[in-house]
C-alpha cells in the first residue's frame, strides 16, 4: 500500500492512485483532498456511515469524476480511457440485481461484455460461480436468491474477467454469518492470489478478519493508513473497557484490582463488572490466569470500546 | 505480427462485434421481462384487429349504385331506358316511339361509364382562354357513348361551354391528365360520369384506410407510443435502479453502449411494426378489390408505411432515450413533445404541407415519406377525389382526408429520400447530444 516505488530500472504503477482528489456535492463534501496509492493484496476501507467510503469507490470505478484532484487506474485516467476497466471487478454497495435473469446467465453477459465470445464467457461464469460457491444454484433466478447468495452473485459477476483490482463496497452487509464467513474467505483467497482488493465495512471486526491493511475515511477525510495491529497497538493503550457477565462480580472485581494495569470497576448492573484499563492487551493476556485462580464463572466478556467508533474518537483525539 | 497472430483491426472489430450483440441481446431479452413492453405490444395488437374489423365491415358493404348521368330511366315509359332510346334516334319522351330491338334492361345503364383513368396516352395540350397547359390526352374512353351523341346532350341542354370537347384539348369526348402541379384529370362532359359507385366505394375506403392507418396508426401512434414506453427509459431505468455500473463498469465507451442499447430498441419495435405490417399488408391484400387474388400493387405501400414508422420510432426512440439521460423527468419531456408531434400531425393531414410549422416536427417528415410512394403506388388518387366530389361519389371524403401531396422538392422521389435523410439527420444529431451528455454524466 501507498507505494509508488521508484528506481533506475522500474517505475511500479500503482493500481490505484488518488492524487488530493476532493468530491462535492453542491455545497457538501463527499471527499476531501484524499491522497492514496494501493498496489497489491487486500486493503480494508473503514468508515463511518457517510464517512465517504462509497464516494470514494465510485470516484474509483469511473461514475463520478472528482471535482479536484486525478484518479488513477493503473496509471490512466478511467473518464479519459475505459482500458482499465478490463483489469477491475466492482462489487457496488446496493444489492440491486436483474432478478429474471438466473446468476450463470448474469454473469455470463457481465464476461461477454468483455469481449469474450458466448463460449469463453460461459466456462468463466461457471468457473467463478463455482469459485463464490454458487455452482449449485447457478441456473436459479436471482430474484430467488438470498441476500448472502446475492452478495456472491455480485462478487463473481466482478471476477469473471481475472481482474487485477477488486473493488468491494460493503461485500458483508446484511449477510448471515455463513454467507459472510464465505465471502471472507473469497476475499482472503483472492488476496493470497496477489489481486489489489480494496473491501470498505463500517464494522471493524469484519476488516480484522479479511487484512491488516487498512484505510480509515471520516468526514470526507483521511484519517489515517497503514497497519490495523500498529493502531491497535496504539488504541489498546489508550483508556478501554472490558465487560464481564458473571453473578459474582463484586468478587471478581477485587481479583482484578490487584492487576498492575486495572484502574477501576463499575458494576452497571447485578450481573455486570466494567473494568477499566490503561493496557488492554495485557489486561486480555492475564484474564484466563485471574478468572482460572479466581474459580468464578463468567458467561461472557465483550470489549464495548473494540470497535470503529473507538478508533476513530481515539485518531481524532490525537489530531 | 506472427502468422499465427489475428490483425488488430480483426481483434478489434470482433470485439466490439461480441459486445455490441451482447448488449442488444441483454436489452432484448430486459424488453421480455417487462410489462410495460407486453402492454404495449398488447394494446398494438388489439388496435390493428380492432381498426381491421372496421375495414372487413366496410370491404364487404355494398354500396348501392346509383344512375349519376340519369339515362337509365324510362320518362315516357315504353320500357326503353333514355339511353338506348337515343342510341337508335327514338323520342325519349314519346311512349309510341320506340326502338324495334329488344329492350334491355334498364340497370344496364347504371354505373355503364366508370373511370377510364391511366397515364397512357397521347402528348397533348389544353388551351384555354390563351393558357396552354402540357398534358396526356386519352381518347376513346367514352365507355357509353353519350358525349359522342351530340344531340341528346343538346336535348338535355346540359352541354358546357366547348360541346364535346369540354376540356379543350381539341379532341372530343376525351381525357386530359394534366401533371403541372400534382395530377389534375379533365375529362369532356358525359365522359366518366356514370362511374360504379360500389366499386370506387371499396377503391377509395381501401386507399384511405391504407393511408389514414398508415399516416396516423403506425407511423404517429406506434411511433410516438412504443418508443415512449420503449425507449425513455433506457438509459435512465438503468441510472434509477443503480444497475447501470454493471453494464457500463466494463471496457466499454458509454456512447457505444448507448448505440447498442439503442440497437436493442430498434430490434425489438422494428421486428414488432414489420409483424404487425405483415398481417395488415396480408389481410387487406386478400380483402381489398384487385383484379386477382391478391392486391400486390400495395406491397409497395405498406414497404413505405414500414420505412416510416421505422424510422420514426427511431428518431422518437433516439429522442426519448436522450431526455431520459438529461433528466429523470425524462417520461414528462417525451409527453410534452409527443403533444407537440400530435398538434404537427394534425396540421399536417389538414394543410398537407402547406403549414410550414410542421416542418419542425418528425411526424411531417414521416408522413411525406408515405405520400410520396403513395403517389407512385396509386397515381390516380388525385382523380378519384376529383370524380367522386364532382359525382358526390361515397368514399371520397375519406380518401380526401388522408391523400396527402408530397410537398418536399420537384417531384415524390425526391421527396422521398429528402424525408427519410431529415429524419436519418434528426436521429443522428440527437443521438450525438445523448452521446455526449451520458459520456459527462455522472452516477451518483
Amino acid at each position: 500500500m501507498n507505494s509508488q516505488n521508484t528506481d533506475n530500472s522500474s517505475i511500479v504503477v500503482p493500481a490505484l492512485m488518488l492524487d488530493h482528489v476532493s468530491k462535492w456535492y453542491g455545497n457538501i463534501v463527499g471527499l476531501n483532498d484524499v491522497s492514496i496509492a494501493i498496489n497489491g493484496g487486500v486493503t480494508g476501507l473503514l468508515g463511518m456511515n457517510g464517512a465517504g467510503k462509497s464516494t470514494l469507490f465510485k470516484l474509483i470505478v469511473g461514475k463520478l469524476k472528482p471535482s479536484q484532484g486525478t484518479v488513477r487506474l493503473f496509471g490512466i485516467n478511467p473518464w479519459e480511457n475505459k482500458a482499465p476497466f478490463s483489469r477491475i471487478g466492482y462489487v457496488p454497495e446496493h444489492e440491486k440485481l436483474y432478478d429474471w435473469m438466473t446468476a450463470f446467465d448474469f454473469v455470463t453477459i457481465m464476461a461477454r461484455l468483455f469481449g469474450h465470445s458466448r463460449e469463453q464467457a460461459e466456462e468463466r461464469a461457471k468457473h467463478v460461480l463455482k469459485f463464490v460457491g454458487l455452482d449449485d444454484v447457478m441456473h436459479k433466478e436471482l430474484g430467488k436468491y438470498s441476500k448472502g447468495m446475492r452478495q456472491r452473485a455480485k462478487i463473481a459477476q466482478a471476477l469473471v474477467n481475472d481482474p487485477d483490482l477488486i473493488i468491494l463496497d460493503e461485500p458483508l452487509q446484511g449477510c448471515d454469518p455463513l454467507a459472510r464467513t464465505t465471502i471472507m474467505n473469497v476475499i482472503r483467497e483472492l488476496g493470497s492470489m496477489g489481486k489489489t482488493i480494496v473491501v470498505s465495512s463500517h464494522i471493524l471486526s469484519e476488516i480484522e478478519r479479511i487484512t491488516e491493511q487498512i484505510v480509515i475515511l471520516h468526514n470526507g477525510r483521511l484519517l489515517a493508513l497503514g497497519n490495523l495491529h500498529a493502531i491497535r497497538d496504539l488504541l489498546d493503550k489508550h483508556p478501554h473497557r472490558i465487560s464481564l457477565t458473571t453473578e459474582e462480580p463484586r468478587e471478581l472485581a477485587s481479583k482484578f484490582l490487584n492487576h498492575e494495569s486495572v484502574y477501576g470497576v463499575h458494576f452497571p448492573s447485578k450481573n455486570e463488572l466494567l473494568i477499566e484499563t490503561h493496557d488492554l492487551g495485557k489486561v486480555h493476556n492475564d484474564m484466563p490466569f485471574i478468572l482460572d485462580n479466581s474459580g468464578i464463572r463468567v458467561t461472557a466478556i465483550e470489549n464495548p470500546d473494540d470497535n470503529l467508533e473507538s478508533i476513530l474518537e481515539y485518531l481524532m483525539e490525537g489530531r | 505480427m506472427s502468422k499465427d497472430s489475428r490483425p488488430l483491426s480483426k481483434s478489434v472489430w470482433s470485439k466490439i462485434d461480441v459486445k455490441s450483440w451482447a448488449i442488444t441481446e441483454f436489452t432484448l431479452r430486459q424488453y421480455q421481462t417487462r410489462k410495460s413492453t407486453w402492454s404495449i405490444a398488447i394494446i398494438g395488437m388489439l388496435l390493428v384487429t380492432l381498426v381491421l374489423l372496421f375495414y372487413i365491415k366496410g370491404q364487404t358493404s355494398i354500396i348501392e349504385s346509383i344512375d349519376q348521368d340519369g339515362d337509365s330511366y324510362d320518362w315516357d315509359g315504353d320500357g326503353y331506358s333514355i339511353a338506348q332510346e337515343l342510341q337508335y334516334g327514338t323520342d325519349p319522351n314519346d311512349a309510341n316511339d320506340f326502338p324495334n330491338v329488344t329492350a334491355l334492361p334498364l340497370s344496364n345503364w347504371v354505373d355503364e361509364d366508370d373511370f377510364s383513368y391511366s397515364m397512357d396516352g397521347d402528348n397533348c395540350q389544353r388551351n384555354i382562354y390563351g393558357i396552354q397547359t402540357e398534358g396526356v390526352c386519352q381518347t376513346n374512353v367514352d365507355d357509353d357513348g353519350d358525349c359522342e351523341r351530340l344531340d341528346w346532350v343538346l336535348q338535355n341542354q346540359l352541354l358546357g361551354q366547348g360541346g364535346k370537347d369540354s376540356n379543350f384539348d381539341n379532341i372530343d369526348c376525351s381525357v386530359f391528365i394534366s401533371t403541372n402541379i400534382g395530377i389534375n384529370v379533365i375529362p369532356d362532359n358525359y365522359v366518366d360520369e356514370d362511374p360504379n359507385d360500389n366499386k370506387y366505394f371499396h377503391e377509395t375506403v381501401h386507399r384511405a384506410f391504407v393511408l389514414g392507418f398508415g399516416k396516423i396508426g403506425f407511423a404517429f401512434l406506434m411511433g410516438i407510443f412504443l418508443p415512449l414506453f420503449l425507449a425513455t427509459g433506457l438509459i435512465r431505468d438503468e441510472m434509477e435502479s443503480e444497475t447501470l455500473h454493471y453494464l457500463i463498469g466494463k471496457p466499454i465507451a458509454r456512447g457505444e453502449f448507448y448505440a447498442y442499447r439503442l440497437g436493442g430498441y430498434f430490434v425489438m419495435t422494428w421486428a414488432y411494426l414489420a409483424s404487425l405490417v405483415l398481417i395488415m399488408n396480408l389481410i387487406t391484400g386478400f380483402i381489398a378489390p384487385s383484379d386477382s387474388f391478391f392486391r400486390f400493387q400495395d406491397i409497395q405501400m405498406w414497404a413505405a408505411i414500414l420505412f416510416a414508422s421505422c424510422l420514426m420510432v427511431m428518431a422518437y426512440g433516439t429522442i426519448f432515450s436522450t431526455f431520459g439521460i438529461f433528466t429523470k423527468y425524462g417520461m414528462l419531456a417525451s409527453i410534452f413533445f409527443g403533444v407537440w408531434e400530435f398538434m404537427m400531425a394534425m396540421l399536417t393531414l389538414i394543410g398537407t404541407g402547406s403549414f410550414f410549422v410542421t416542418r419542425m416536427s418528425i411526424v411531417f417528415w414521416g408522413m411525406q415519406i408515405i405520400d410520396s410512394v403513395s403517389v407512385y403506388t396509386w397515381s390516380d388518387s388525385e382523380y378519384l377525389i376529383q370524380q367522386g366530389s364532382l359525382h358526390d361519389l361515397e368514399g371520397h371524403q375519406a380518401l380526401e382526408s388522408f391523400y396527402g401531396v408530397p410537398s418536399i422538392g420537384s417531384s415524390p422521389l425526391t421527396t422521398l429520400f429528402t424525408s427519410a435523410t431529415v429524419l436519418i439527420i434528426i436521429t443522428s444529431t440527437v443521438f450525438f447530444i445523448g452521446q455526449s451528455a451520458f459520456k459527462r454524466k455522472e452516477l451518483k
